[in-house]
């Protein structure tokens, strides 16, 4: 794959995550609980780690925590902090996986992205609120990191699938 | 990647995580950090407290009289939540204001100088949730 390629493909990923992230914050929320999401743009991060490894899977959950925060106006809001650390806290530990536990399907780290990634965000909430007591919460974000995770891991498991048929890569 | 959809790994994080929940559940659920169930009421008249009782989850519910400067007032305490029941004062402010149940919360009747308080916690702090992601 040349440079420009490369390139071209990695700004696609960037704008496709960037606009799930979008049109996730203008669906209403299927999960009536704070901080509990589908994750849409987890899929694009999974596909970059993937296909492109660590540093540009990080580059590209980083540009869209960004760009995402601009379009729906929460650009450094309490919630845009508490993604950031998600994001990348998700994309620390599921190149972690990818790299190191290969036993693992991408459904099996598309779940510990999920759930490292309501770990970080509340790691942060705590941070940021100073107070243990939002640990309460914990258990509920570890669990509801099962279906999203199962969700987000299945999707980018087909398309990528789809992807790999079309010999984009 | 592999043909089946879930590998043994796969199942094994899956379950991994869902005991890890419990875990924190019950972790949190007998520690220390029990929260509002164990809070405390304070309740000042004339910037002073002349009463404080315990708001257990499982206390029987109450009703108690307390004096304030200018007239009597009948509060009343259930499973960890505490009101003013009936007032002698003009507006009845305390009295619509209706149940309090979280820590940091508070209903004050200034005609009487009475201050009903839930303390939060050990610290004086809020503890409530300020802030939602999304």
């Amino acid at each position: 794959m040349s440079k420009t390629q490369r390139l071209v493909y990695l700004s696609l990923f960037v704008t496709l995550a960037s606009a799930l992230g979008i049109l996730e914050s203008a669906l209403p929320n299927p999960f009536p609980l704070p901080g509990v999401k589908l994750g849409l743009a987890n899929i694009v991060t999974l596909q970059v780690l993937y296909l492109y490894g660590l540093k540009d899977g990080l580059a590209i959950s980083l540009l869209r925590v960004l760009f995402t925060s601009l379009f729906v106006g929460t650009f450094l809001s309490v919630g845009f902090y508490l993604s950031l650390t998600g994001a990348v806290f998700s994309t620390l530990v599921m190149a972690f996986l990818f790299k190191y536990v290969p036993a693992l399907s991408m459904m099996g780290v598309s779940i510990a992205g999920a759930v490292s990634h309501n770990v970080g965000q509340l790691l942060a909430a705590a941070a940021l609120i100073q107070t243990g007591y939002i640990f309460y919460y914990l258990p509920v974000l570890l669990l509801s990191g099962i279906p999203t995770g199962l969700a987000t891991g299945y999707v980018a498991c087909l398309s990528l699938k789809h992807l790999a048929r079309k010999k984009f890569f | 990647m592999s043909k089946r959809l879930m590998t043994k790994a796969d199942t094994k994080l899956l379950i991994a995580v869902i005991l890890l929940s419990l875990v924190a559940y019950a972790a949190i659920h007998y520690s220390s950090l029990s929260f509002p169930a164990e809070g405390r009421v304070l309740i000042k008249a004339g910037g002073e407290v002349v009463q404080e009782l315990l708001l257990s989850a499982d206390r029987p519910a109450q009703r108690i009289s307390v004096q304030g400067k200018t007239a009597p007032a009948i509060i009343e305490i259930e499973q960890g939540r505490v009101r003013v029941a009936e007032a002698f004062c003009p507006d009845q402010i305390c009295v619509k204001q209706g149940w309090i149940d979280t820590p940091g919360s508070s209903i004050v009747c200034v005609p009487n100088e009475l201050v009903i308080y839930l303390p939060a916690g050990t610290d004086d702090g809020a503890t409530a949730v300020d802030a939602i992601t999304r």
